[in-house]
């Protein structure tokens, strides 16, 4: 059960953190900086241009290992739309959909969670703080950007998900119930004509929320320290072709969860993955490509009750996005 | 990032072909001497090349306040001009032009048989040797690049700011170019952001293309340079 409250985790940070999954808005730039694929850059949208994109997180766990996850593996989806208000402000929306399967015996669940929204505004540094302005030119691209990222998640999805024993498992309901809350920022810097370095940090708070079977559940925050380099490898202007190379450290604080008003001790850790991943851009389209595990993982595992949690077991983490601008 | 770096790009990878060639000056004590070709910037092609005398329609030396000061204009070729400047400019239109299917024609479009595309060519260059405020403002009514601020005092690194003035007021959407490589476009206050990365000579090119209404061409291709020295 415990494994799959960690599991829910994920779940949760799919949706509420559904601006990942936009971490490239779409950065079709052949000469300006590079957006990683899980940290997100400090890109806006310009005024009036909408953005699409789709984004898939395949996370496959690890077998063989004592005390074994349950979950095989989980699919998290997510399609989203953004549009450009004003140049510094960009407002999402995203609607995920989940897949998680368990180990051969164990109980599947699928379906859309919980809506939420976005929004993102843009300021740089140039002799001032300033918002971001409607023009730059390619050296005023090279500055240092930030976003401040706030969002809120709708309860449209069903938290109340019975699995197919009749149980409900809040880890695998495909909705929250009650709406979270994730703030952060991020900064960029284009250093070099082909190197970007992106930083960023976020938190994702969750509210208490009782299901219909009289048990509570509040799932623990999340605090995300982002760090990322970006370098272009090839451009091909004639083509409006350019492939970049992603490393990135994305390092997870989870914190406890707590199930009938009662901490559950063994939740939460902290988590370090790398990311290799790549991006490609063709006219304004960008798909981006990466391979995420964990290389360093405390979880709070309580002596004789080891945590049986599924994030940071991952075997390893696919992460794929496509955006277009339009 | 960004979707905006892209747009731009594509826009700048459009202008590209209009700021092919580069016209300069070079200064020796208060002699100014009109050059054009490649020498100066990273485009592929012949260092100099030599322009017809009569292209240049105007040479003009002027002080630190921005006022026309008396000049020895030299008019066979090489253009020049002699006179102790803080700023001097010149003037150049090789006329029309007309892309045809049997290659590029100095022709009106109406003289060019079957023509693909047709543009008059009007180019002008501009150095600052010394600066005053009335540099900030545009010295004619060509299409321009004037610094907001002192510009021989940047070092390599720094950002130079500009206006892109046409007839006398600031205009957007001009390409501009640092030594050949297309960097920004202008905004609605016909401002645009330059980094200077080398030291010594410097060279800065805005194009604009407007729509003629006549039958001799299908537009007018407007080049602007600004060149100066910093430390």
């Amino acid at each position: 059960m415990k494994a799959l409250y960690i599991a829910s985790l994920a779940l949760a940070a799919t949706p509420a953190l559904a601006h990942h999954g936009v971490a490239s808005l779409g950065s079709a730039g052949l000469e300006g900086p590079g957006a990683p694929v899980e940290t997100s850059s400090s890109a806006t949208l310009p005024e009036n241009k909408w953005l699409g994109l789709v984004k898939l997180d395949y996370a496959k766990f690890r077998t063989g290992i004592a005390p074994a996850p349950e979950v095989d593996y989980n699919q998290y989806w997510m399609a989203g739309v953004g549009y450009g208000f004003k140049p510094w402000l960009s407002i999402y929306a995203f609607q995920p959909y989940n897949v998680k399967v368990d180990q051969v015996g164990g109980l599947n669940s699928h379906g859309p969670t919980d809506l939420s929204l976005a929004a993102v505004i843009g300021f740089k540094y140039d002799q001032r703080f300033m918002l971001v302005p409607a023009n730059e030119s390619l050296d005023d691209l090279r500055d240092w950007h930030f976003t401040v990222n706030l969002g809120t998640s709708l309860p449209t999805g069903n938290a109340n998900h019975r699995l197919s024993d009749g149980s409900i498992d809040p880890s695998k309901s495909p909705g929250f119930g009650k709406s979270s809350f994730n703030y952060g920022m991020t900064a960029t810097k284009q250093f070099s004509e082909n190197d970007t370095a992106v930083f960023e940090v976020n938190q994702i708070r969750f509210q208490k929320y009782r299901y219909d079977d009289g048990n509570t559940m509040k799932f623990g925050t999340e605090i995300r320290l982002n760090a990322a380099l970006s370098h272009r490898l090839m451009t091909r202007p004639e083509s409006k072709f350019r492939l970049d190379g992603n490393l990135e450290l994305n390092y997870l604080v989870l914190g406890k969860d707590s199930v009938n008003n009662s901490p559950d001790d063994g939740s939460g850790g902290d988590i370090l993955y790398g990311v290799l991943g790549m991006r490609l851009y063709q006219d304004n389209m960008s798909v981006g490509l990466a391979l995420k595990k964990p290389v360093w993982s405390k979880l709070n595992e309580p002596a004789g009750s080891p945590q049986q949690g599924s994030e940071g077991k991952e075997k390893y983490r696919f992460v794929a996005t496509f955006s277009a601008m339009f | 990032m960004s979707i905006r770096a892209f747009l731009l790009v594509g826009i700048l990878l459009a202008r590209d072909h209009a700021l092919a060639h580069d016209l300069w000056i070079e200064r020796a004590g208060t002699l100014h001497t009109l050059a054009y070709g490649h020498e100066r910037s990273g485009h592929v092609g012949a260092k100099a090349l030599e322009y017809k005398p009569e292209n240049v329609k105007q040479a003009a030396c002027f002080n630190t306040a921005g006022q026309e000061i008396d000049a020895l204009r030299g008019h066979a070729y090489p253009a020049t001009l002699k006179g102790d400047c803080a700023a001097s400019g010149f003037l150049t239109s090789s006329g029309y032009w007309s892309k045809t299917p049997y290659g590029t024609k100095n022709l009106p479009r109406n003289d060019a048989g079957a023509v693909i595309d047709s543009w008059l060519s009007v180019e002008s260059v501009k150095r600052i040797d010394q600066w005053g405020e009335g540099l900030a403002r545009p010295l004619t009514r060509e299409l321009e690049l004037a610094p907001l601020d002192n510009p021989l005092i940047l070092q390599a690194g720094d950002k130079l700011r500009l206006r892109a003035w046409f007839r006398g007021k600031p205009v957007a959407g001009v390409t501009v170019a640092y030594f050949g490589k297309p960097r920004g476009v202008t905004d609605a206050d016909g401002n645009v952001n330059i980094r200077l990365q080398n030291p010594g000579f410097q060279l800065i090119q805005a194009s604009l293309d407007l729509p003629l209404n006549d039958d001799k061409a299908d537009k007018a291709i407007h080049t602007g340079g600004l060149q100066f020295e910093i430390k």
